[in-house]
């Protein structure tokens, strides 16, 4: 609990940082629910019917909240290589030698912290869209379901962030080998069928279930706790291995 | 306390530390020297767990770091003085390092007060100068109030108030009882305090000695001065002790004892206005064993 108590003290204490990531947050989503809403509202559609960008507006405007996922990975990095950054990783291996033990609550923490970056995000979507279209917004079980499975997506998120810059000790590095992944090397794999249901953005994106080509929730959070699985192996043998000098 | 046996680190084709082995005594303040490169500071992360040995081993009260209970609460330490979130106060620096290790955090205002930062505690430690961070170093060190001290340069970066005071607080810690292992680049403020030095060259042991008998084994030489010089440098040569230079009324011996010379002169009615045993700096005896290196 003890450690719990410090991963949290330690984001808290570092306030600019937070409030940097919360604030490209909002604006993000700010910008990306806008941007839904008007061209909802501007799709057409024949007489009497009503378009398909309106149809799902609630599914999309879920789908704009998922951008917190983003955040949440860079967040997740950031619990870890900010230590190594700045030379604190030192006293906190000094206070807990037993590194396996900070690795241990520095998921748990990641896992809470990016779930509750979804907050704002979700909060500012639904204040946006209330005031626009809140005529037309039409929250049931569905809509509650792709909710908690963005918390959750998140949290999963903000671990394999965290396990990244755990196994490469470097804030830029681990970012940088994210976002080539999610933008490079998965597109690129995906072009064999076979191998996309078990690469991780794709088990990612079932487990938020917000788009047409995901797999069944099951599956999705399946492969993404065996990838949790294998990058925190991965990050607990480089960390026990690497000298603090 | 500390020990240290047949210790050897490698950093892919560089040797830091080679086959190296020393204890620290309980209680003692000992001075860990060696010029840049001589696998101080190493040595100093193998005790403290932050680097792995490529062989032998380091423990602390008879068992390596990362086994021991509480290691806050038994070893202090100072390795770097940029070690911080530069946007987190003094303060909450040392609330975070209390409440990952489990120490109180009512110790936080005592250390604070202990390294003079109370006024500053709040401020954030991006804006701290070089001493300043020092000092919150030295206050992470004791939250625990741990009964040893790992020591790496810790004067860096004080001004010269700054080491006084630091050599006071260090000496009122001995005082208490704690073992202190202290690597430092100036060396008469070591020579002040420490009971004991460990002199490292080239990742390995030169000597271990306390500070007294390092001194007393490297002399600067004996001062005799005698208005009858000329006479008394007659019977020393004549006895075979080596007279090094004779200037005036001032001989300089390089090699014997001032009993000796005392007594040669007192069984030939000479008169001896000084006769005194030119003790060697720590500096000196440093420079000597080292090849006259410069030190970190």
């Amino acid at each position: 609990m003890r450690l719990l108590a410090a991963e949290v003290l330690k984001i808290r204490t570092a306030p600019r940082t937070l409030l940097g990531l919360l604030l490209a947050e909002l604006a993000i989503v700010a910008i990306g629910t806008a941007s839904t809403i008007d061209s909802a509202l501007n799709s057409t559609a024949p007489p009497g019917f009503e378009s398909t960008a309106l149809r799902n507006l609630d599914r999309d405007l879920i789908g704009v909240v998922g951008s917190s996922l983003l955040f949440a990975l860079i967040l997740g990095v950031l619990v870890i290589t900010w230590e190594y950054r700045h030379g604190t990783i030192t006293q906190t291996f000094l206070g807990t030698p037993v590194r396996d033990r900070v690795i241990g609550a520095k998921v748990l923490v990641s896992a809470l912290a990016g779930a509750a970056l979804v907050v704002p995000a979700l909060i500012l979507m639904l204040v946006i869209a209330e005031i626009w279209v809140g005529d037309r917004l039409h929250f049931g079980g569905h809509e509650l379901e792709l909710i908690g499975r963005t918390f959750l997506a998140a949290a999963i998120v903000a671990v394999l962030g965290l396990e990244i810059g755990a196994s490469t000790a470097r804030q830029l590095g681990a970012i940088l080998v994210a976002f080539a992944w999610a933008a490079f090397a998965e597109p690129a794999l995906s072009i064999w069928h076979v191998l996309r249901p078990y690469l991780p953005v794709h088990a990612i994106d079932s487990v938020l279930g917000s788009s047409d080509s995901a797999d069944s929730f099951g599956r999705g959070l399946g492969t993404a706790v065996v990838y949790m699985a294998a990058l925190g192996l991965l990050a607990v043998f480089l960390t026990r291995r690497r000298d603090i000098t | 306390m500390i020990e240290v046996e047949h210790l050897t680190k490698r950093f892919r084709k560089t040797t830091a530390v080679e086959d190296l082995s020393f204890k620290i005594r309980e209680g003692a303040i000992t001075g860990f020297l060696g010029p840049n490169g001589a696998g101080k500071t190493t040595t100093l992360r193998i005790i403290l767990g932050l680097v792995r040995p490529t062989s032998g081993r380091a423990t602390v009260k008879g068992s390596a770091y990362r086994r021991l209970k509480d290691p806050l609460r038994q070893v202090g330490s100072v390795l770097e003085a940029s070690s911080f979130h530069p946007g987190r106060s003094g303060r909450d620096h040392l609330r975070v390092v209390a409440s990952s290790a489990g120490l109180e955090t009512s110790r936080v205002d005592d250390v604070l007060a202990l390294v003079q930062l109370t006024a500053d505690g709040g401020r954030r430690v991006g804006g701290y100068s070089l001493g300043m961070q020092q000092r919150l170093s030295l206050a992470a060190a004791l939250l625990g109030d741990p009964g040893v001290l790992v020591l790496d340069e810790p004067a860096n970066g004080l001004d010269p108030q700054g080491i006084h005071w630091l050599r006071d607080l260090l000496r009122s810690l001995a005082a208490e009882g704690r073992t202190i292992l202290i690597s430092s680049h100036v060396l008469p403020e070591i020579e002040q305090i420490a009971d004991e030095v460990v002199i490292v060259h080239r990742g390995k042991l030169i000597e271990q000695a306390s500070t007294a008998e390092l001194a007393a084994r490297i002399t600067g030489g004996i001062r005799v001065r005698s208005p009858q010089a000329d006479r008394l440098r007659s019977l020393l040569e004549e006895a075979d002790v080596e007279v090094t230079s004779t200037e005036g009324d001032l001989i300089m011996v390089g090699d014997g004892s001032a009993e000796r010379i005392g007594e040669i002169a007192a069984a030939n009615g000479i008169v001896l206005h000084e006769l005194a045993v030119e003790k060697a700096t720590l500096e000196e005896a440093f420079l000597e064993l080292t090849g006259h290196e410069t030190t970190r």
